[in-house]
């Protein structure tokens, strides 16, 4: 007879072995590249034979005059194949490698288990028939469908950014990741989350359509979950086993701190819900902001945005300020001095406003001309945030995106990552400080 | 002698005392480039009185008393004013700071578009004098410190002479402050003016170095009071972030303000927001610098001061414009009350040099 358990069982089975397959062909894009380098490699060699072939013949028979038109369509040939492989090359380095693929195939792996023993307790007899559909509705409703989900967004973000289809917006944050020494990547995802249950290791998923170089600056918060899971130093600030908005609260400080005023005009404007949900939030943002942007460009970016916002909280019958504002200031301030002794970069302040945005702000600034090659993810960001808040109509959405070319444009060429990188398959990451240690990850700070 | 050949004789000496006053100072070669304006100014009213006293042969001894009186005497007194300002300015003890204030002067001139040089010199109090365009910084002088209350002195000769756009011969200035029955406008000008081109470091400078508790609420005869005066300066600012071009810079501008609003607030707590009159005078008056002057004397409040502050504490001197420097070293001071004043006021002083070497 049927046995819908075993179906179920069997189905869910099957379907954790192809997300594990999937896992894999996902990470042999490059071996597959590879095989295409190996044709190339064979095809330049047999040019390079005939070619030699054709000299040895014409210094034997110089009559053979027909030979040299041979000779010019072999040489055109190998252009050809020089040019096949510089886009090879920029279609390998523009894809990243896989450094979950450890998790995927733990997560992947643990479900197997789970199926292994539920079948093991039916067949012994020690599970009873309902409570082994319990157990298997838990598997199918819960680990199951968020298992396939971030595979799905997975597999779909991998192909926005590998061929190249995301205007970019990888790349900077790749190189943003990298600013901050975090050893994360980033992917076009369909979930949208500020909280950090969405990263998949090393990979941070963002919601698709926020895919902009608006949005960039929300990674932010990710690298700083990451500083608030592996650093000592955010172990002091947040004490063992700290609650969830505790760490929230120490990311958004984190991401406040290492990307200045764009952090703020990205979460505040784009992100945050403008009602009491996230006061807390942003009070703390904006405070250490505050304590960082005393002056200029800087100073009025975060005014600004303060004021929006808190216009916005004033509009829907809420108070902008705080309940626990002494308890948030305090924690704002003793982050604040945490923060400032991470070693592996200085946080966004105004001196760093004029060390790293100030260029990028003039270049796109219409009056001036274009150009400041060499510029850092985070003062590009920065700039372009300042130049959309410094259109007379921040709102127009042709300037916007023209703002937002522009910014791109600053990037320069499309790099193909270093062969480094592409065979360690994470960022290059700062030496660790001294006085961190060996063990340590570079972000992590003293 | 006849009594007619003895009138000719004083009439020709008038004259002639007027010619060897031009001599004095085209012999004064150090008046230099930057004071060209005030000796070409000279030459022409020099001429014009010489003319006006050979005009009263006919009139008789009391007419020539009459333009000797209230025609001559001025121009000599501030044609000596003007010579014995170039022989101070000359003294060693003065140059750092008469360097440093012509730099930051010749520059707001520059972006003021007024088309004239302003002549600087010592004397016992800061002012302007009128009629030979020459700014006094009081003896002794306060270094860095005291160069906004020069550009307030600087404002005065502003409102003479900044000619309105496509008329050069327009006072705009000078009509608007006619037009008013308050004849304490001309100070408030001069006001809005150090603070349209200097930013919170003018409010900020009057308030520490020259607002007196007693004279908080009270006008003198030349002078509005400094609650008057310090609201103004503030509601300038918000007007400056009302005209501002766009929502950042007038971000900065609304910042400025209330900054300098907390500052007089904790100096003089009983004091209360803007008066609808200070608002009304700042904006009619920051209108007429908007209009009038060019976009670039204004004072931007996106520009970066925390390297230049940095520099300052570590005492390099900064590089960057004069009135970035000099907001740069208030601002500096205000972040550190009790800091090495004279110190910084050195560096500050040396930057401004540099720029003026450069």
């Amino acid at each position: 007879m049927l046995d819908l358990l075993a179906v179920r069982l069997a189905e869910l089975r099957d379907d954790v072995d192809k997300v594990k397959r999937v896992a894999d062909l996902a990470e042999s894009r490059h071996s597959r590249l590879d095989g295409l380098r190996g044709v190339r490699k064979d095809v330049w060699d047999g040019l390079l034979e005939a070619r030699r072939m054709i000299l040895e013949i014409r210094g034997d028979a110089p009559e053979l005059e027909r030979l040299g038109d041979l000779d010019d369509l072999l040489i055109d040939l190998d252009r050809k194949m020089s040019r096949a492989g510089v886009m090879l090359d920029q279609l390998d380095g523009s894809m990243i490698r896989l450094m979950n693929t450890d998790t995927m195939s733990a997560r992947c792996g643990a479900m197997l288990d789970e199926i292994d023993k539920l079948e093991g307790a039916l067949r012994a007899g020690t599970l009873d028939r309902p409570a082994a559909w319990a157990a298997v509705d838990e598997l199918t409703d819960t680990t199951g469908r968020r298992l396939f989900a971030d595979y799905v967004d997975l597999l779909g973000g991998l192909t926005l950014r590998d061929t190249g289809l995301d205007d970019r917006v990888s790349e900077l944050t790749d190189r943003l990741l990298d600013e901050l020494t975090v050893p994360l990547r980033a992917v076009p995802a369909r979930p949208a989350d500020l909280t950090g249950d969405h990263a998949l290791g090393d990979l941070v998923m963002l919601w698709f359509p926020e895919w902009t170089i608006w949005d960039v600056p929300l990674f932010g918060h990710e690298a700083g979950l990451a500083w608030c899971r592996t650093s000592p130093l955010a172990g002091n600030l947040l004490g063992d086993d700290p609650p969830a908005r505790r760490r929230t609260l120490a990311a958004d400080a984190y991401a406040a701190y290492a990307l200045g005023p764009a952090y703020a005009c990205a979460v505040l404007l784009l992100r945050m819900r403008a009602d009491s949900s996230d006061v807390d939030r942003a009070y703390v943002i904006l405070a250490v902001l505050r304590s960082m942007a005393v002056d200029g460009m800087a100073a009025a970016v975060v005014d600004l945005v303060e004021q929006c916002w808190q216009g916005a909280i004033s509009e829907r019958g809420g108070d902008p300020a705080p309940a626990r504002r002494a308890e948030l200031d305090a924690f704002a301030s003793t982050a604040y001095a945490t923060l400032r002794d991470i070693s592996s970069f200085r946080g966004f302040d105004a001196i760093q406003w004029d060390a790293e945005a100030a260029e990028p702000y003039a270049a796109l600034d219409r009056s001036q001309e274009r150009g400041s090659g060499g510029a850092s993810v985070r003062g590009l960001l920065n700039a372009a945030w300042a130049a959309r808040l410094t259109l007379a109509d921040p709102h127009d959405a042709h300037a916007l995106r023209e703002v937002a070319d522009a910014a791109r444009a600053l990037l320069g060429p499309r790099k193909a990552m270093l062969p480094r990188e592409r065979h360690a398959g994470r960022p290059a990451q700062a030496r660790p400080s001294s006085r961190t240690g060996d063990y340590r990850l570079p972000y992590q700070g003293r | 002698m006849s009594e007619r050949d003895w009138f000719a004789t004083q009439v020709a000496q008038a004259t002639l005392d007027l010619a060897r006053v031009g001599k004095a100072l085209v012999a004064e070669e150090r008046l230099g480039n930057t004071t060209a304006a005030v000796r070409d100014d000279f030459v022409l009213l020099l001429r014009a009185r010489a003319r006006e006293v050979e005009a009263v042969a006919g009139t008789g001894w009391a007419g020539l008393e009459r333009v000797r009186r209230d025609r001559v005497a001025p121009v000599l007194a501030a044609a000596l004013a003007v010579l014995e300002g170039i022989q101070l300015r000359g003294h060693p003890f003065f140059r750092p700071t008469r360097i440093a204030a012509e730099t930051l002067l010749d520059a707001l001139v520059d972006a003021g578009g007024i088309g004239r040089t302003v002549l600087l010199s010592v004397g016992d109090s800061d002012r302007f004098e009128r009629l030979a365009g020459l700014v006094r910084t009081r003896f002794p002088d306060a270094g860095v410190w005291g160069l906004p209350i020069l550009v307030h002195e600087l404002g005065h000769l502003v409102a003479d002479a900044l000619p309105a756009p496509g008329d050069k011969d327009a006072r705009p200035v000078l009509f608007h402050l006619d037009r008013s029955d308050d004849p304490l406008l001309g100070e408030l000008f001069a006001d809005v003016f150090a603070t349209y081109a200097l930013g919170p470091a003018y409010p900020v400078a009057v308030m520490t170095l020259r607002a007196r508790p007693d004279r908080f609420d009270d006008a003198t005869a030349t002078h509005p009071s400094w609650d008057r005066r310090v609201w103004t300066m503030v509601a300038a600012l918000r007007a400056q972030a009302d005209l501002a071009a766009d929502p950042l810079t007038a971000a900065g501008h609304r910042r400025a303000a209330d900054e300098v609003a907390r500052r007089w607030k904790a100096l003089n707590p009983v004091t209360t927001e803007p008066p609808k009159r200070a608002e009304e005078d700042a904006r009619g008056l920051v209108e007429l610098l908007d209009h009038n002057a060019p976009a670039r004397l204004g004072f931007d409040p996106l520009i970066g001061l925390a390297p230049l502050v940095d520099a300052l504490d570590r005492g390099q001197p900064p590089a960057g414009d004069p009135v970035a420097i000099v907001a740069a070293a208030w601002r500096w001071r205000l972040a550190h009350p009790d800091g090495p004043v004279a110190r910084v006021d050195t560096i500050a002083l040396r930057a401004l040099a540099g720029g003026a070497d450069a």
